[in-house]
């Protein structure tokens, strides 16, 4: 039953993990304030700042005030200046779309990431040095209390108020609030809204760098569980919608606070592992709820300002002519089609690259066609793969399982759809990005769901060469399907969409009937590669799936160029054969580098490419 | 008027323009004399707030060069322009929808000098400016660039949405400042009737210049 004094217990467990969390979330609003960029890199910086403290700590034997000094005062801002500079400024100047900043912010993710696995390995750490020492006092009662958690979130709280103060009674706080509200008309009153979005990168970078070393003692120190950790606090930002400081603390602390008093609780049956899985990632389900929950007035704002229009119009539609388009269309067609004469080995390393094509191929009909910025099309295809097992696991032949897993994606992505039909932009992109979450998290990572399973190629198949020939079939119906919809009546509907959803609504487009069907066939493509990806490897693996993977595929066609099939095939090959030729992780760090210098590149690659053809 | 060249506070010469694949200026001149007004003429599409917008910087040509008081700006940004006294009042939304009255008008100065000429202002002042009334919202928006004594305002379509007798106000404020020595260009559809005769009128037709002259010439003929 329930004990008052144990309730306090655990509360007072969860205030640490509640300080960081709320830390994360007032970076986060600070930074987008100023900025109007949501920093997705943050989980990035976080890491890199919390190895290069173990770094100077532990293996330079520096003290930890000074390493700290050092890491927080001037790497972490000195990295969020860098990044004004040399990232997001140029896409500022440009007005770049929502898509262009949040795949810009996953290629800084990325290549952080790939910097910190490149310069320290990927070994999990225990030996992370703490900025306060983990001591406690106890408490009237005999409650313990740890002398960390109070001191963070003191400074947590200290942090608000004072950035509270500077927003309202400094001149700089009142021309930053200007610039939040209009960065046009702020430079137009001899505001340098860059100056104060170099600010705010600092700011965001120094609050993610804190993030990062609060957080580092508390968990295994590794370059992938930790910026996924950060990356879930997203859900304390949403739900301040952005803009309130005082909400985002209470949130941060509430839900770091109610995740500790959620271990409390072991009902006994089949609950049990469902709230196992809700006590572990509440921060997921906090992100899944509040970014459902409606925008309002916020959602306007989110349209507007620094973040430009809802889909990618630069990258949709780069310079050029269609003669390096065709050009590009017969060197993928050739490239698809060489393995096939290739021994079976050949054949094996490509195996999965028209599935991940086709996968990226509903990124092209629902990114590129509908100007929709969907990150959640993994978790599709990861749906996809997992019917495929659970259908195969129960000796249904795999074509069928094929046909039964698309149309029932299908209904999914309606299904899905039915909630962000009202929403664009970078509202949209966290909504679908949740999902993905969401589903990582309580489906394909929960043995509920994936143990035991079995996935079979059928006879017919089971030779790489039959299989790939087979693959290419499907991808080829699914390009004719894209070419099909971008052709016609609803073609044209998507483009008025994707170029003024308002205009498209006063000429009589439904846009939302129009926003459902391309989910739900952005969701049957996406579905159909990941029961090709499933059958390839003849394995459903969870990591294949992972929400940080669906944003490195969502970058990489974007980079390779969102606008046509060619894309999608091209950036399959990238993200296959950068691996496979040198080391694992390589295309996560060419893709990051190309994505993060999108605003030296209009257009990305593609665009590039088809600017140098057309002379 | 300190710093200026050839008496002239602004300049474009043979500005393109371009937004996207389209061009919206094809080789424009316009010129902004110290004291006196200048007006932007032409119908919608004409390409008049283009034109404030390359002179504020907010546009950038990708040829001709835009000049002030004499030193090519053509590679400067809003802010540094705003800082060399180009001061430009956009036809809508110019106002900030998180800041009160108050600290829009010390973006650019005290705020109480603001009152002298637009004494309604003072009773609005601790207001967001995103409860004022569209009307109010545009005097708000004027204030605060007067307020900031500019060598060049640029004001696109300042009178709509103000009250009548605040309209009269502005015409005598512009006018006070142009026998002050500084320079006034604002857009219009048709030459409004209280434009002084001496007033440099450009008359814009689908991104060029037609036709560049004197009001009182314009009237006659």
């Amino acid at each position: 039953m329930a004990d008052p004094g144990l309730a306090i217990d655990f509360a007072l467990a969860g205030v640490a993990v509640g300080a960081a969390a709320a830390l994360s979330g007032v970076g986060l609003v600070v930074c987008y304030q100023l900025t109007g960029v949501l920093n997705l890199a943050q989980g990035g910086i976080a890491v890199f700042i919390a190895y290069l403290l173990r770094e100077l700590v532990v293996v330079r034997g520096w003290p930890v005030g000074w390493g700290a000094v050092l890491c927080l005062l001037v790497v972490a801002p000195g990295l969020g200046m860098l990044l004004q500079l040399a990232v997001f400024g140029p896409l500022q100047r440009r007005r770049a779309a929502v898509g262009e900043l949040v795949v810009a912010c996953v290629g800084v993710l990325v290549l952080l990431i790939g910097a910190v696995a490149a310069i320290w390995g990927t070994t999990p750490l225990a030996d992370v040095p703490a900025l306060v020492p983990a001591r406690t006092v106890t408490l009237p009662g005999g409650h313990l209390l740890r002398v960390d958690a109070v001191a963070q979130l003191g400074a947590v709280l200290v942090i608000a108020v004072a950035l509270w103060a500077v927003g309202r009674w400094t001149g700089f706080g009142v021309r930053a609030r200007a610039v939040s509200a209009d960065p046009t008309l702020a430079e137009l009153a001899g505001v340098n809204a860059g100056r104060v979005a170099a600010a705010g990168w600092a700011f965001g970078s120094f609050a993610a760098g804190l993030v990062g070393v609060l957080l580092a003692p508390l968990v295994l120190l590794d370059p992938y569980g930790l910026p996924l950790l950060v990356m879930e606090t997203l859900a304390v930002a949403v739900a301040a919608r952005l803009r309130s400081l005082p909400i985002a603390v209470a949130v941060g602390l509430a839900l770091g606070i109610g995740q500790s008093e959620l271990s409390w609780l072991h009902p006994a049956g089949t609950l049990g592992p469902l709230l196992d899985a809700v006590q572990s990632n509440l921060f997921a389900v906090a992100l899944l709820v509040a970014a459902l929950v409606p925008w309002g007035f916020v959602e306007g704002f989110a349209d507007q300002g620094l973040l430009g229009g809802g889909g990618l119009p630069q990258l949709g539609r780069p310079p050029g002519g269609g003669r390096g388009r065709g050009w590009a269309a017969v060197a993928c067609a050739l490239a698809l089609l060489t393995p096939l004469a290739l021994r079976a080995g050949g054949v094996r390393a490509v195996l999965t690259v028209p599935a991940l094509a086709l996968i990226l191929l509903s990124v092209v009909l629902v990114t590129g066609g509908g100007g929709l910025v969907s990150l959640g099309q993994g978790a599709f295809a990861g749906l996809g793969a997992l019917a495929a097992a659970l259908l195969a696991s129960g000796r249904i032949p795999a074509g069928a399982a094929l046909v039964v897993t698309v149309l029932g994606l299908a209904a999914a992505g309606l299904l899905i759809g039915r909630p962000v039909v009202h929403r664009r932009g970078l509202v949209l992109a966290l909504v679908t990005f949740a999902l993905a979450l969401g589903l990582s998290r309580f489906v394909f990572e929960q043995p509920y769901a994936t143990a035991g399973l079995t996935v079979l190629r059928p006879a017919f198949l089971r030779g790489d060469h039959a299989f790939y020939a087979a693959e290419l079939a499907v991808l080829g119906a699914g390009a004719l399907l894209v070419a099909a919809v971008r052709r016609g009546r609803l073609g044209r509907a998507l483009v008025a969409m994707r170029d003024h959803e308002a205009g498209a609504w006063a000429a009589g487009v439904a846009v939302p009937r129009v926003k459902l069907l391309v989910f739900g066939l952005g969701a049957s493509l996406a579905g159909a590669g990941g029961v090709l990806l499933a059958l390839a490897g003849e394995a459903f693996d969870a990591s294949v799936f992972d929400p940080v993977q669906g944003l490195l595929w969502f970058a990489a066609v974007v980079v390779a160029g969102v606008d046509s099939a060619v894309g999608a095939v091209l950036a399959a090959f990238a993200l296959v054969g950068l691996d496979a030729a040198t080391v694992p992780g390589m295309s996560a760090v060419v893709v990051g580098a190309l994505a993060a210098g999108a605003g030296w590149l209009p257009g990305g690659l593609a665009g590039g490419i088809r600017r140098m053809v057309a002379g | 008027m300190s710093g200026a060249t050839g008496g002239l506070a602004a300049e474009l010469r043979g500005v393109r323009v371009r937004d996207g694949r389209v061009e919206r200026l094809h080789g424009v001149d316009v010129r902004c004399p110290n004291g006196r007004l200048g007006f932007l003429v032409g119908r919608n599409g004409s390409g008049r707030s283009t034109v404030l917008a390359t002179l504020a910087g907010l546009a950038r040509p990708y040829q001709g060069r835009v000049t002030v008081a004499g030193r090519d700006v053509t590679a400067l940004a809003a802010h540094r322009r705003a800082a060399l006294g180009v001061v430009l009042v956009p036809a809508r939304r110019a106002v900030f929808s998180t800041l009160t009255v108050a600290e829009t008008l010390g973006l650019s100065g005290p705020p109480e000098r603001a009152v002298v000429r637009f004494p309604e202002l003072s009773s609005l002042f601790g207001r967001r400016c995103t409860e004022l009334s569209g009307g109010q919202q545009q005097l708000v928006a004027l204030a605060r660039a007067v307020l900031a004594d500019p060598a060049l305002l640029l004001l696109d379509e300042p009178e709509r949405g103000l009250a009548p007798a605040v309209a009269v106000r502005l015409r005598r404020l512009l006018a006070e400042r142009a026998l002050a020595g500084r320079a006034v260009l604002l857009t219009a559809r048709t030459l409004p009737p209280w434009a002084p005769d001496d007033a440099l009128v450009h008359v814009l037709e689908r991104g060029r210049l037609v036709w560049l002259g004197e009001a009182g010439e314009l009237r006659q003929g």
